[in-house]
């Protein structure tokens, strides 16, 4: 018979479930047969009721003092600024483009700050390395004639640090034929202040 | 059916307020044996209802608030317990060594002799309290919920989110394992 096989470690087992009365009717027999047999199994049930009474008598902690009513106020707070950001989402949805350029800036740029400031260094680096490079690569100057530059309106930058100052010299002269000076402003001010020092100190931009 | 969908966000608010009113007691008791002490268990209380207010959209009528929140109080405990670094427990009386390899140790205040420590220790709490938090969570919020709160193996397994015969199971160890701790007060 089943209740016959119930030892003690499984009656143990059982102990929890029989004082909660959650046990079927069989097991409970059988573990009330067996404590009733068993002085030990007898003394761990008497042990786990009284520990069931002590945590079941035990004085309810309270909250300190103004606890609650500032809890409430924290979450009246909370409701309200949630409430204020879907007001402020739902007007935003209605007004569209029309909305003012401060609160779509606020919405929609303000958030992405950290993006935008990154972007602009990622451009500004590429910038500075790409620059160098492109100017090395325009060089030397096509010989081409005067109006087909002018046609093309290209423009040709040296460096006077990439080639000599008369080779700048003789690039501008070979340009300057085809357009006039007007068109390059570095170019004017070399023509009528510079020096061929001055320019060993920047690019010269020849149209 | 859903409660909040059918108020103004005003209502909504007095609505979800009144029901905390009503559960005051209960929220703070589970969150105050769970922690072990009033500053966890107002912080763990204060994040439970802001959790709370957040889902209230997905409160069903004719459920119980008190039920429903103590899984939202639950699962901010777990997630809290899990985001905390875990403390290297280390005996008080374990020899300290220094730089320079010279040995000591501790010297602490005997606080037991204090009358305050006397008073507190005479009533049951703090001893059954440090024993429950001695406890893995897991055993000892089944044994909060159902001990403490009296709610059934059903209403814990839907707080705690897994089978009825785990919560049983994890009520029995829990209790054997209080049992021991506090055997001095148990035992005949």
């Amino acid at each position: 018979m089943w209740r016959n096989s119930l030892n003690c470690t499984r009656c143990t087992d059982y102990l929890s479930s029989y004082i909660d009365g959650t046990l079927g009717a069989l097991r409970s027999t059988a573990v009330r047969d067996h404590l009733a047999q068993c002085r030990r199994c007898r003394r761990e049930y008497e042990e786990l009721l009284r520990l069931q009474t002590l945590l079941r008598q035990l004085p309810a902690p309270a909250a300190r003092g103004d606890f609650w009513p500032r809890a409430h106020a924290t979450v009246r707070q909370h409701a309200e600024a949630r409430q204020a950001g879907k007001a402020q989402a739902a007007r935003r949805q209605r007004l569209g483009w029309a909305a003012p350029l401060s609160t779509r800036f606020a919405a929609s740029v303000a958030p992405r700050a950290g993006l935008f400031v990154t972007a602009g260094a990622a451009f500004m680096l590429i910038v500075t390395l790409a620059v160098p490079t492109y100017r090395t690569r325009t060089l030397p100057p096509p010989a081409v004639d005067g109006s087909r530059v002018a046609s093309r309106a290209v423009p040709v930058i040296a460096s006077a640090q990439e080639i000599n100052a008369d080779a700048l010299m003789t690039l501008h002269a070979s340009h300057n034929a085809a357009l006039p000076l007007a068109d390059s402003g570095r170019m004017r001010y070399l023509a009528s202040e510079g020096t061929r020092e001055d320019w060993q100190d920047g690019a010269l931009d020849i149209h | 059916m859903f409660l909040a969908r059918k108020h103004r966000p005003e209502d909504t608010h007095s609505v979800f307020e009144d029901l905390v009113r009503r559960h005051e007691a209960s929220i703070y008791r589970v969150a105050y044996r769970l922690t072990g002490n009033h500053e966890d268990a107002e912080d763990l209380v204060q994040e439970a209802l802001i959790e709370a207010y957040e889902s209230f959209g997905r409160f069903k009528i004719g459920t119980y608030f008190d039920r429903w929140l103590f899984r939202i109080l639950r699962n901010t405990y777990i997630d809290g317990t899990r985001s905390r670094p875990k403390l290297a427990l280390e005996s008080l009386d374990t020899t300290l060594t220094n730089s320079e390899g010279a040995q000591s140790t501790r010297e602490i205040e005997d606080w037991s002799s204090h009358p305050e420590t006397r008073l507190l220790a005479a009533t049951l709490d703090e001893p059954i309290q440090q024993a429950l938090l001695a406890l893995p969570e897991d055993f000892r919020l089944v044994v909060v919920l159902s001990d403490m709160e009296g709610l059934t193996y059903e209403e814990v397994s839907q707080i705690v989110g897994c089978p009825v015969g785990t919560v049983r199971s994890r009520l029995h160890r829990g209790r054997l394992l209080l049992k021991d701790k506090l055997h001095d007060y148990v035992a005949k």
